[in-house]
């Protein structure tokens, strides 16, 4: 008998993104499109699994980004996954784990709950009849029924392995002879298995081995593990798997959200990423420092082809001239509004703005101005602290206050600002 | 600027002239007054004024035109500036034009009309230095206030080429020959950046109201974010608390459950210990019972051995008393017989006593016989001699009785008789004297006062005559004072009266008064004159003494009675007493044998002491005999007494025995002596059986341990009770909770939370930029402000130089003036002090406005420099001071235009310069 059921997990439905909040002014809203389309993908999941044959759709943990999700998500969610038409099965993760007051017990959702979807709120064994389907979907073979067992979290912070008990549980029904050999038997789990990068020191991990070795004693043919949002382990034959999110949440998600079809056939385990998510996040990092690397910044922010539903952080490194610099900034605002977000890496982006001595020539001042943009460009100068003692007269004085010297970035501005003001002045007194 | 040719038509006073100029050089344009000198420097104004269109009918237009005329203003220059020569012409009022003409340059041939015309020149002119086309002309009658050159970029542009001469680092200057821009003096990048830096700074450097405004926002929304986290915050915080609730609920039932099995367990333990400790009491009570009866055999029992022991006891006793008894009688027996001898012998002594004390009596009433006798004796001869000092005395008392004279009486006479006599002495003095005397015994009878004047043998006298009178009437002569109507009758025959003077009278009557006093005085007394009574007194005097000599005898004999008598009287003795005593001793006395009595009294009293000793001899032995039977007496009543007690204590004692031995009799009757002991021996066998099963009771119960028991069932069924109550504690904490989650509104908590993340984010990169763009306009502006200010300071120093240089030409070597940093004179040094520009004089302040002029033009490069326009100056001038400054003039204008308009030309004779006359 082959079984072929969908593997998803962190849904996370609700989830907001500060930087995707409206910006002033504008009609678009980034975050009501990613909220939806979060929802939306829960749909295309179904259209999949429906054509895939899909005996169930397990879901493992963090179906919602917060107990505090509000009633338009769960029933946005409920509506979405009742489109599934097949059994859905949900497991309780660290976002919305069966704590006092969660969302499982929310009258919101207890209403709203389609009877398609079973909530995983024990580790007592579920046992689904698949060849009892009609259309014979999910499996093939006689004596299909799958034993789903749901390792739900009881809080957000788990104190031990929350597995152990499962895996006793089951042991001791092997024991006593109670583990039917015609039927399948699934764990659907939530956290972290040990190695993965990322991890905090003290986290609690779900033990690995005693995964490894229930699969290998045949008490388990499929471990869905849920909690990274990454695919792993890439080898599609493994049977203990994290399957990766629907929609991408970070930057360091490579491409966008997929849903892992995974087919059991005599216990061999094959899984396969379906795309289903429409959001990209992305970083953008470039080498700066001529007019030219300004144009490829500008043709590769051009060149994603849903900008909508683009998350980009750029970091940008090397230097340009205060008009270069101005050029990038005008490209970078004009690209904004293309982008449901583009900004800045916080911690990465360093690209700092050069005085141009030929920006200065460019400019018709009189001498005192002339030597305040000279002590700007010194003070703008990456590798300067100030103004150098060989400039005339203004060296000597200096700026007379015992005030902290302006900062790189604020001299590159003033220069940037004095270019500004200057083209406007010649501007209108030519057009005079 | 540099003006070539200027021409004017129909303005003021002119009708039509053309100024041709050279292109350096001075030029003296001379005329007389009102001639339209002036006129062609306002003319060359109203062509340059950019504002003023062709169109225009502003005053200064109007007022241009000739009066009374509709002709056209035309006026017309031919100029270069900025290196492009140009023709410019305005015809105001009548057919207005303007024209422009590029006669070189990129737009040479180019020729504009109308406004674009204006405009185009008015963009043209912006390149000229306007401040100092303005300062290079002194016009006629002009202001004489300090003016400042700093916004003269062409003079600042010299200024830094004169600083750059003596600066060997030239890099911060730009080429002064590209410096041909439309902001050669920065003004419009000044306004720029001020406006700029007003968009975000306040002129103090405040934040302005945008910046100020998105800040707060800022920091409004970030604590908001912060409050609306803090919200959400609080709903897991009550999670939290339900989940510890839950943990702690499950934990507690569990420990419920436990504490329920343990205290049933324990409930049955105590069940069981009650039975066994209710068996020990009862066998306690038993064995209590048991030894209450052995106590009572065993009382019975050592009661009966008590009365036996106790009847021998009082049978030991009965025996010893009668012994005793026997014994005592004895002894009373013997003591009686001691006492009869012991009174006996008493007896006989006393009857001695007796006879002695009558032998006694009677010598002592003998002794007293003999005494009182003598006594008697005595007495009487004392009475006899106190009897006749009484009458002595009686006798005496009544002499001085009968004799009233006293002192006292005697003094009020003596005092009387004085007054008398000084009465007499004064009638006598008064009273005229008659004098009678008789010459012969015969003579004739003579009465006075009726007084027979008697012979001198009738010796009597008259008894009314005064003593002098008869005294006189003896010595047969009368010799008196006629005190009184004195009648003298002679012989019967003749009755003489003479009658003295009343005075006399009165004299007489104090006379009369006086003899009254006196026999007053002497009435008393009893005599009849003075002397008579001290003679009485004296008597009188005498017997008192006698009374009291006889009073001091009678007293001191009296006082010898008193010892007689004996002072027991207790007062004074008086012969009566002693008459008393006397009978009371004759009363007393003992009738004795008078035969029988001693011879004396001493020998009586001898014997009365032989007697005396006697009988103390015998009072002696009688009271040791007396004390002697005392003593046994004594004895013989103890004796009785012992006899006494010992046989009431032997009755005692018989009584006892009496009733022991009934009382034992009885209690035999009762329960004989075996029976008892049998009692006894069973009673014991009880006790130790009870005892037994007590201890074997106890022994059990100890086994159980009640404490434990009753201690581990209390004290897990308090546990249990507490933890019940904490169980159901903890459910109402988490139904309150549950509750309380449920009334917090966690999804609006969240939306608003994630909504003011999203509101935060844009605020902050919207604040970000504009943060960095308010720093980089602040720090443009204040680099800038810096740099320029810091600049004009630097121009003063060359300024200065050339003014000095120029002005000492003029004010002598010593000149000195202070340029500020608008390149303003300011002050001149003159005579050692420095004084402002108001305090010098108005010829002063012309000259050095014209050096500070001519020194700006000397600075400015030609190129950038403009007409220097002297319009009649130095009006206020001497000759001295004016031909100094025209040679500096003239000097001056070599590299410069300088155009002098004057009314007089004879002033610049002397000078190299174009005149060009106006007519």
């Amino acid at each position: 008998m082959t079984l072929t059921f969908l593997h998803t997990s962190d849904w996370q439905l609700g989830m907001t993104r500060h930087y995707l909040a409206r910006r002033r002014g504008a009609e678009d809203d980034p975050q009501a499109r990613f909220s939806s389309d979060r929802i939306d993908a829960v749909r295309r999941m179904g259209e999949l699994a429906r054509d895939r044959h899909c005996a169930f759709v397990l879901v493992a943990g963090d179906v919602f980004e917060t107990q505090n999700v509000s009633r338009q998500v769960i029933s946005r969610a409920c509506s979405a996954m009742a489109s599934i038409g097949l059994p859905v099965l949900l497991l309780p993760g660290n976002h919305d784990s069966l704590e006092p007051g969660c969302i499982w017990d929310r009258a919101d959702f207890v209403q709203a709950c389609p009877d398609n979807v079973t909530v995983l709120r024990d580790s007592a064994p579920i046992r689904i009849d698949c060849s009892a389907s009609a259309d014979g979907a999910g499996s093939s073979g006689s004596g299909g029924a799958v034993e789903i067992i749901g390792v739900p979290l009881r809080s957000r912070h788990p104190s031990a392995d929350p597995v152990a008990p499962a895996l006793d549980e089951l042991a001791e029904r092997s024991e006593r002879g109670e583990l039917d050999a015609d039927v399948m038997r699934i764990l659907v789990a939530h956290g972290q298995l040990p190695g993965l990068s990322g991890q905090d020191a003290g986290e609690v991990v779900i033990d690995k081995a005693a995964l490894d070795a229930a699969v290998a004693d045949g008490l388990l043919s499929y471990v869905a593990l849920g909690d990274r949002h990454i695919r792993w382990p890439e080898d599609p034959s493994s049977p203990i798997r994290y399957c990766g999110t629907q929609e991408t949440t970070r930057f360091t998600d490579p491409g966008r959200g997929s849903v892992d079809l995974v087919e059991i056939d005599e216990d061999r385990v094959r899984a396969t990423a379906l795309p289903v998510g429409r959001w990209l996040h992305a970083r953008v990092s470039r080498q700066m420092s001529t007019e030219e690397d300004v144009d490829a910044l500008a043709a590769e922010l051009a060149s994603f082809d849903d900008p909508a539903r683009t998350i980009i952080r750029y970091d940008l490194h090397g230097g340009l001239t205060v008009s270069q610099n101005a050029r990038l900034e005008s490209v970078l605002d004009s690209q904004a509004e293309n982008f449901a977000s583009l900004e800045p890496s916080e911690d990465r982006h360093d690209l700092v703005v050069l005085p141009d001595t030929e920006d200065l020539a460019g400019l018709d001042l009189p001498s005192w101005a002339a030597s305040a943009a000279q002590e700007l460009t010194e003070w703008a100068s990456p590798a300067g602290s100030g103004p150098g003692l060989t400039s005339t007269g203004s060296a000597a004085s200096g700026p007379t206050t015992s005030s902290p010297p302006p900062t790189a970035s604020t001299a590159a501005d003033a220069l940037g600002l004095l270019r500004r003001l200057t083209d406007q002045i010649s501007v209108t007194g030519a057009g005079r | 600027m540099r003006l070539h040719r200027l021409h004017v038509e129909n303005f003021k006073s002119i009708s039509s002239r053309t100024l041709t100029l050279p292109d350096s050089g001075l030029v003296i344009a001379e005329g007389l007054n009102e001639v339209g000198k002036t006129s062609m420097v306002e003319a060359l104004d109203l062509l340059l004024d950019s504002r003023l269109k062709a169109g225009s009918k502003a005053t200064r237009v109007r007022q241009a035109q000739p009066y009374g005329t509709d002709l056209p203003v035309v006026v017309e220059a031919e100029m270069t500036v900025g290196g492009v020569r140009l023709r410019h012409s305005k015809q105001f009022l009548c057919q207005p034009q303007a024209r422009l003409e590029f006669l070189s340059g990129p737009r040479s041939g180019q020729i504009l009309t109308g406004e674009e015309a204006t405009d185009a020149m008015a963009t043209i002119w912006k390149g000229t230095d306007d401040t100092l086309w303005r300062a290079l002309r002194l016009m006629q009658a002009g202001s004489l206030e300090a003016f400042s050159l700093r916004s003269s970029t062409a003079l600042t542009t010299a200024l830094d080429r004169a600083v750059c001469h003596q600066s060997t680092d030239d890099v911060a200057t730009p080429d002064p020959g590209s410096a041909t821009g439309a902001d050669r003096d920065g003004e419009s990048l000044l306004a720029a950046v001020q406006h700029e830096y007003e968009q975000y700074w306040t002129p103090t450097g405040k934040p302005g109201k945008a910046l100020k405004a998105a800040t707060e926002e800022l920091d409004a929304l970030q604590t908001e974010y912060l409050g609306a986290q803090q919200k959400v915050a609080e709903v897991d915080s009550v999670v939290a608390d339900l989940e510890a609730t839950r943990e702690d609920l499950e934990a507690q039932q569990k420990v419920v459950g436990g504490l329920r099995v343990q205290a049933d367990r324990d409930a049955a333990d105590l069940t069981a210990l009650e039975a066994v400790e209710r068996a020990a009491t009862e066998a306690a009570r038993a064995e209590k019972d048991a030894r209450r009866d052995l106590d009572g055999v065993v009382r019975a029992r050592d009661d009966r051995s008590a009365a036996v022991r106790e009847l021998a006891e009082a049978r030991q006793q009965e025996q010893t008393a009668g012994a005793a008894a026997s014994e005592a009688l004895a002894a009373v027996d013997q003591v009686e017989a001691e006492y009869a001898e012991a009174d006996r012998a008493w007896r006989a002594a006393d009857d001695q006593v007796r006879r002695d004390r009558t032998a006694w009596e009677e010598a002592r009433r003998r002794a007293a016989a003999l005494r009182d006798r003598a006594r008697l004796d005595r007495l009487d001869q004392l009475i006899s001699r106190l009897s006749t000092l009484q009458s002595e005395l009686r006798k005496a008392e009544g002499e001085v009785a009968s004799n009233p004279a006293s002192s006292a009486a005697i003094t009020s006479a003596d005092t009387a008789e004085k007054t008398l006599t000084e009465a007499r002495i004064r009638l006598d003095s008064a009273s005229p004297r008659m004098t009678l005397t008789r010459l012969s015994d015969q003579a004739p009878q003579l009465t006075v006062d009726g007084v027979l004047l008697a012979a001198p043998e009738a010796g009597s006298g008259s008894e009314t005559t005064g003593a002098e009178d008869h005294r006189a009437a003896q010595d047969q002569r009368i010799d008196r004072p006629i005190d009184r109507s004195t009648t003298v009758e002679i012989d019967r025959a003749w009755r003489i009266t003479v009658t003295p003077a009343s005075d006399v009278d009165d004299l007489a009557r104090q006379v009369q008064d006086a003899e009254a006093a006196l026999a007053k005085a002497l009435e008393p007394i009893g005599a009849a004159s003075v002397e008579q009574a001290r003679d009485l007194l004296d008597k009188r005097r005498r017997d008192q003494a006698a009374v009291k000599d006889l009073r001091k005898r009678l007293s001191r004999e009296l006082a010898e009675a008193g010892t007689e008598v004996g002072s027991d009287l207790g007062e004074e003795v008086t012969l009566a007493h002693i008459m008393e005593l006397r009978d009371q001793i004759v009363a007393a006395s003992v009738p004795v044998d008078t035969e029988d009595l001693p011879q004396s009294l001493s020998r009586a009293d001898e014997q009365v002491a032989a007697t005396e000793s006697e009988l103390e001899a015998s009072e002696l032995e009688e009271k040791t005999a007396r004390s002697a039977r005392d003593t046994v007496s004594e004895r013989r009543g103890q004796a009785k007494a012992s006899a006494s007690g010992a046989e009431s204590t032997l009755r005692a004692v018989h009584e006892l025995v009496d009733r022991l031995e009934s009382r034992l009799a009885e209690s035999r009757r009762q329960i004989s002596d075996e029976d008892l002991a049998e009692n006894a021996r069973a009673a014991t066998q009880a006790h130790h059986d009870a005892a037994d099963h007590l201890e074997r009771a106890t022994q059990e119960l100890a086994d159980h341990a009640p404490e434990e028991v009753r201690e581990a069932a209390e004290g897990s069924a308090r546990r249990f009770s507490r933890a019940t109550e904490r169980l159901a504690l903890a459910k109402s904490h988490r139904a309150e909770l549950t509750g309380q989650l449920r009334g917090l509104d966690r999804e609006g908590r969240q939306d608003t939370c994630d909504e003011l993340a999203g509101r935060l984010h844009r605020a902050g990169i919207e604040t970000t930029a504009l943060t960095r763009r308010a720093e980089a306009a602040r720090l443009l502006h204040d680099t800038l402000i810096r740099h320029r200010d810091e600049e004009h300071r630097r121009y003063r120093e060359p300024f200065t130089r050339e003014i000095e240089r120029l002005g000492r030409a003029v004010f002598g070597g010593d000149l000195a003036v202070h340029v500020d940093d608008s390149l303003t004179v300011t002050q001149r040094l003159l005579n050692g002090a420095w004084l402002d520009w108001d305090q010098l004089s108005t010829g002063a302040k012309e000259q050095l406005g014209l050096v500070v002029r001519l020194a700006t033009a000397q600075l400015v490069d030609p190129a950038d420099g403009v007409p220097v326009i002297l319009d009649d100056a130095l009006v206020y001038s001497d000759r001295v001071r004016t031909a100094r400054v025209l040679k500096e003039v003239a000097t001056g204008s070599r590299s410069n235009q300088v155009i002098v308009l004057t009314s007089a030309p004879e002033r610049y004779d002397g000078l190299d310069a174009v005149h060009v006359p106006f007519r």
